[in-house]
């Protein structure tokens, strides 16, 4: 695996970059606690999603234990893939990715003086706060203590300790781009600024409005929408964008193409992201105007990811280099993903096929392509390139990273063609007032038995990236025991 | 390692990625901005808070027009398929020598000296013993369907009088609860002679026949 280093443009007076190595010590403890959490969080997420797709072909299946019915381990999945794994990547990819690029060690001077030793400190510190709002916050859904708000199941506490400690670590973040190398940032810097500003105000508002104080009831459909529109376009989504705008030119040797649109796909990102989920509301009690509003941010979103698209999968790329770049591959395919996800998000949020596939395993097909597709695989990506870098030396398993590659790809493909095409079916025949419910329920039986093996799939492909990763970090332990460290 | 490999080709750099856009792609984003203005224009409802359905209201001159009148027949089939469709089959015609047919059925045309009052006592009540239909003899029985509301029996009725070739007037739910009223006596299912033996009832006819059903 080729180590390639993020230069530093135009470095102001007084401001000479700081060694890559430097940087990268100056952040290593932090960014592998962040990922290796990260990465556990998941494996337990995909295994409660199979157990979640199991229980919808088998109803029965550990039906009788009330704390492992279906309405608490779906919710507990879901928020263990957006807070455990998706999240905490995010932040272990901004941390090391706002460093590198802004060509500073955490702590300032070389990262190793007094500064650096405590900012690590209360990094690590705000990482085991977050990592243990999580699991109470799970254990507190297990036990039947969720608030019931779609994303925001975690009791107050739990979001209270999540937010403090999101501000513990993001606001270092920012402050390294403050103190950047770089005057003209790059276009990664922009979207990782974004980022990190952005998590903070929805998830406190959110949580504000809708489980700490709760506003009037007709008000929080919206509010809800527009978080979880939010969470996924503009803190998740533009992690995973900064990932790709800092790497992929890098990783396959070409130049960004048509540099100029990336600003107006920065500003039309932030315009309709928190727009992108009201469409969810068409028909509910709530001003027409809103939804009317998300089917236009739905439809207009493709116009970001368009430009988007032309920035990164414009490059002209040497096929060559591509196949040899695991990162880059990742990388390529989240923004794939992204695009996909844009055309069927436009798709779905006009009002006839809206109607049609609401409430349906459509949406739910939408939702599972954002988070393990355009957002999880370019953290796939980031995770592949900054492990060999932090550790300085090759760690990854070759076959496993390859096998963890093929299977994310095949079953996430599959669970999501899967859900698409079951969810139409479903929602065509719910419009059919001849049909029985007892029918529709027998239709989509098969396609919930193949999404259940294509669960299969995603728990094997992470519990090999688990593999992956304990075998780099524990390999580094015994190469240090070897040395006599 | 390449450090300073952006650092040797910045010119490069703004002369490679600073080529204009494909007109055809400027133009279609131009469009589907302008057609996201519109959509919204048209559809906002006045950005007023209270209104809740842009199709169903005049937004121009304000307030919320009354929801479009629901058409029994269906209400009725929904309700059919729900309900009666296990005896009756979805084409109405039955099972032979089990559950007699509806379409063409001299009980629910009201043909001869079957009536409409007839037809909704059956079905409030339920039906036992020897019964005829089109010329068979069936012995079966029918569950009484009081539960179901006055309305839902005349969409149900409504319905069954106007598909498959049937083509009769519509039964309005005054006259279910009329008939209601005047079957509440009756405890046990009907059997045929004695819900002949009853007068006829004909509901006052308001409205023309109902064109059948495509």
């Amino acid at each position: 695996m080729s180590h390639h280093n993020l230069p530093h443009h135009h470095p102001a007076p007084g401001h000479e970059p700081v060694d890559n190595k430097a940087i990268d010590a100056s952040v290593r403890l932090p960014v592998i606690i962040l990922f290796g959490n990260a990465i556990h969080w998941l494996v337990i997420a995909c295994l409660l999603s199979l157990v979640v797709s199991i229980k919808l072909i088998a109803p029965g299946f550990l039906g009788g234990i009330s704390f492992l019915n279906y309405g608490r381990l779906a919710p507990m999945a879901r928020d263990l893939m957006l807070y455990g794994w998706a999240s905490q990547a995010a932040i272990g990819a901004g941390v090391w990715l706002m460093a590198r690029l802004c060509g500073r060690p955490l702590g300032g001077g070389d990262g190793q003086g007094m500064g650096g030793m405590l900012l690590r400190t209360l990094i690590i510190s705000a990482t085991v706060l977050w990592n243990l709002a999580v699991l109470l916050g799970t254990l507190a859904i297990f036990a039947g203590y969720s608030t019931g708000v779609e994303w925001l199941e975690y009791p107050n506490w739990a979001s209270a300790m999540l937010l403090l400690s999101f501000l513990l670590i993001g606001i270092w973040a920012v402050l390294l781009f403050d103190r950047r190398s770089n005057p003209r940032a790059e276009v990664a810097q922009w979207y990782l600024v974004a980022a990190f500003c952005w998590f903070p105000w929805v998830y406190g508002t959110a949580n504000l409005l809708l489980t700490w104080k709760p506003v009037q009831a007709s008000a929080q459909g919206p509010i809800q929408s527009w978080y979880c529109g939010s969470l996924l376009a503009l803190w998740l989504l533009p992690v995973a964008l900064a990932s790709a705008y800092a790497l992929l030119p890098r990783l396959l040797g070409c130049h960004m193409n048509r540099r100029h649109l990336s600003t107006l796909g920065f500003w039309m990102l932030l315009l309709l992201g928190g727009w992108n989920g009201m469409d969810r509301l068409i028909g509910g009690p709530v001003p027409a105007w809103m939804t009317s509003a998300g089917v236009v941010a739905g439809v207009l979103f493709l116009i970001p990811i368009i430009m988007i698209s032309i920035n990164l999968l414009g490059m002209p790329r040497n096929e060559v280099i591509v196949s040899a770049s695991l990162p880059g591959r990742f990388l390529l395919m989240g923004l794939y993903a992204l695009v996909i996800v844009g055309v069927i998000g436009a798709l779905a949020s006009l009002p006839d096929v809206s109607g049609a596939v609401r409430f349906t395993a459509f949406t739910e097909a939408k939702t599972q392509l954002w988070i393990l597709g355009a957002i999880s695989l370019p953290l796939f990506g980031v995770l592949y390139e900054s492990l060999p870098q932090l550790l300085g030396r090759d760690c990854w398993c070759p076959v496993l990273s390859g096998r963890h590659y093929i299977l994310t790809l095949v079953g996430l493909g599959m669970l999501v063609v899967l859900m698409l095409l079951g969810g139409l079916f479903t929602g065509l025949a719910l419009a059919d007032p001849t049909v029985s419910f007892l029918n529709i329920t027998s239709y989509s039986y098969p396609f919930h038995l193949m999404e259940c093996v294509a669960q299969l799939l995603l728990l094997i492909a992470m519990l090999t990236l688990g593999a992956n990763i304990t075998f780099a970090l524990a390999g580094d332990y015994l190469l240090n025991k070897h040395n006599g460290k | 390692m390449n450090n300073d490999h952006h650092n040797q080709h910045p010119k490069q750099v703004t002369e490679e990625t600073n080529r204009p856009l494909s007109p055809w792609l400027v133009g279609a984003f131009m469009l589907a901005l302008i057609w996201g203005g519109l959509y919204l224009g048209f559809n906002s409802g006045g950005f007023r808070q209270d209104v809740y359905e842009s199709n169903a209201v005049n937004w121009v001159g304000g307030g919320a027009t009354a929801a479009a009148p629901v058409d029994p027949k269906v209400v009725g089939k929904r309700l059919y398929t729900q309900n009666c469709v296990v005896c009756h089959q979805p084409n109405g015609m039955g099972v032979a020598g089990q559950f007699p047919p509806l379409a063409g059925s001299e009980w629910v045309l009201t043909e001869g000296n079957h009536a409409e009052n007839h037809l909704v006592m059956l079905v409030l009540n339920g039906l036992q013993g020897t019964f005829e239909v089109k010329g068979q003899q069936y012995n079966n029985a029918m569950v009484p369907w009081k539960q179901l509301s006055d309305e839902q029996i005349a969409d149900i009725l409504t319905y069954i009088r106007s598909d498959w070739g049937n083509n009769t007037p519509a039964i309005s739910p005054e006259f279910v609860t009329q008939i209601r009223k005047t079957d509440a006596a009756q405890s046990d299912s009907w059997t045929q002679e004695q819900l002949l033996a009853v007068p006829p009832v004909k509901p006052n006819v308001t409205s023309g026949a109902t064109p059948a059903m495509k």
